[in-house]
C-alpha cells in the first residue's frame, strides 16, 4: 500500500494531522515493539496515543483512498476521546466482517455477510464483504445447515465483484484466491484449476501494465500461487527468473524460484535457488525459507536432509528475541520432526 | 483513488490553456507538498515526536514479503 495508496499526490495534504511510522515485521529491532503491538496479518494500521500507549484506532487490510480518508478522520476521533476503554474500529462494514473472521467466528461473520450485501453498492467494500464471508463460510463446519445456501450467495456474489470497478489489486486478487478456495474446498478440483488459470491470467496481464519493475514483482506471490494451483507452474518461471534478475537483492524472487522449481520436480535448481535466498533473507521469514528447503529435500526423497532443514529453522527461531508467536512457531516446527 | 487522479489531470489541462490564451496572471508558481514521511522502525524516536507535537501516532506494519 506505500507504494500505491500512501504515495498518492493527495496524501501529503495530511501529513501534519499525524507522526508517521513504518514498522518491518522483519526487523530484530521492532521486536519489542511487535512484543507489546501483537499484529495477525499485514498490513496493520494502527493509531496510538503517544500519552497513553495505547491504540486508539486500527484495522487490518489495504484501502483505497477515499476510505483511508474516512479512517483518518475516525482515528482522531478515536484520539480526542478520554472515555474509551478499548481500541476503536472502523465504521465500514467490511472491517466488521473481517473482525469476526480473525477471531474465528466463522458463523457470525458468514451470517453478517449475508445480511450486509444486499443494502451494498457495487465497490470494494461490497466486493470485502463477499470475499470474507466465502472465506468463513468455507471455514466453517461443512454439516453446518446455513453453509450450502450461504457458500452459493457468497460465492456468486465474489464472482460477480470481479467486474466492479475502482478495486485496489489486493483485492481483486484476494477475489480471485477465494473463488478458488471455493472450488476447491468444495472438492472440485477441475473448477479450481480453471480459477485459478483465470486468475493467473489476470496477474500475467496486470504485470505487463505494472509502472515499475518493484510494482511487477509485488504481484510475483500471487502469481506463485495462481501458477501452483492451476498446475501450470511453468507459466511463471520466466517471470520470476526475471525478478531474480531486476531485483538483486531481494530475498523473495529467489525463494519464489525455488518453489516454482519444486513444483517443476528440478529439485537441485531449487535447491541453488534456496541458497542464493538464504544468503540474503533476514528477520523471521528465514523460517520459512528453511521450511521451504525442508520440503525440497522431501520430494527429492531425502529425509534426513529435510529434517536437517527443519532444524535449522528451529534454531534460527530460538535465536530471536522471545514472543509468544515464536513460541508457536517453535512448537509447530518440533511437531513436524 | 482514480477518480481524483483523473480530476488533478484535468485541472492541469485547463490550466494549460488558460495560460496559452491570456496574459501571464502574476502568480507564484504553486508549491511543492513533500510526500508523507515515514520514521523508518524506531518507536522510540517516532513516539516522542508524538508525544511533543501532541499528535497521534499513526503507524503502517509491513512485511517485505
Amino acid at each position: 500500500m506505500r507504494a500505491t495508496v500512501l504515495n498518492d499526490a493527495a496524501l501529503p495534504k495530511q501529513a501534519g494531522r499525524f507522526v508517521w511510522l513504518s514498522i518491518d515485521t522483519e526487523e530484530a529491532k521492532n521486536a519489542a515493539f511487535l512484543d507489546k503491538y501483537p499484529w495477525q496479518a499485514v498490513p496493520t494500521f494502527e493509531v496510538i496515543d503517544a500519552k497513553t500507549e495505547k491504540i486508539a484506532y486500527s484495522w487490518i487490510g489495504a484501502i483505497d483512498l477515499a476510505g483511508l480518508l474516512v479512517r483518518f478522520d475516525e482515528a482522531e476521533a478515536a484520539f480526542r476521546r478520554t472515555d474509551a476503554v478499548a481500541a476503536a474500529v472502523p465504521s465500514s462494514p467490511d472491517a466488521a466482517v473481517l473482525d469476526l473472521s480473525l477471531a474465528g467466528k466463522d458463523e457470525e461473520c458468514a451470517l453478517l455477510a449475508l445480511k450486509l450485501l444486499p443494502n451494498l453498492p457495487p465497490g470494494s467494500v461490497k466486493a470485502n464483504v463477499a470475499s470474507t464471508g466465502l472465506n468463513c463460510a468455507l471455514s466453517a463446519k461443512e454439516d453446518a445447515k446455513w453453509r450450502p445456501a450461504a457458500l452459493f450467495i457468497l460465492e456468486v456474489t465474489t464472482h460477480e465483484a470481479l467486474d466492479y470497478d475502482g478495486l485496489l489489486d489486493d483485492d481483486r486478487s484476494g477475489l480471485y484466491g477465494a473463488l478458488v478456495d471455493a472450488r476447491d474446498r468444495q472438492h472440485d478440483e477441475v473448477g479450481g484449476k480453471a480459477r485459478a488459470a483465470e486468475w493467473l491470467d489476470w496477474l500475467n496481464a496486470q504485470a505487463m501494465g505494472a509502472p515499475s519493475v518493484e510494482a511487477r514483482a509485488a504481484l510475483d506471490g500471487n502469481r506463485v500461487s495462481a501458477a501452483i494451483r492451476a498446475g501450470a507452474p511453468e507459466r511463471v518461471l520466466v517471470a520470476i527468473q526475471a525478478s531474480e534478475r531486476d531485483l538483486p537483492n531481494d530475498y523473495n524472487p529467489p525463494a519464489r524460484l525455488a518453489v516454482v522449481l519444486r513444483e517443476l520436480g528440478r529439485y537441485d535448481e531449487a535447491l541453488a535457488a534456496s541458497d542464493r535466498a538464504l544468503a540474503k533473507v533476514y528477520g523471521p521469514r528465514t523460517i520459512t525459507l528453511w521450511e521451504a528447503r525442508a520440503t525440497i529435500f522431501e520430494k527429492k526423497g531425502d529425509k534426513e536432509a529435510a529434517k536437517g532443514a527443519l532444524k535449522q529453522a528451529i534454531a534460527f527461531a530460538s535465536s530471536l528475541p522471545p514472543s509468544e508467536r515464536m513460541k508457536r512457531t517453535i512448537a509447530r516446527l518440533e511437531k513436524s520432526l | 483513488m482514480n477518480g481524483l487522479r483523473r480530476s488533478a489531470a484535468a485541472a492541469l489541462v485547463l490550466i494549460s490553456l488558460g495560460v496559452g490564451c491570456a496574459p501571464k496572471p502574476s502568480v507564484a508558481p504553486p508549491e511543492k507538498t513533500p510526500p508523507l514521511t515515514f520514521i523508518e522502525n524506531d518507536f522510540p524516536r517516532a513516539l516522542a515526536q508524538a508525544r511533543e507535537a501532541n499528535l497521534p501516532l499513526f503507524v503502517e506494519v509491513w512485511a517485505p514479503w
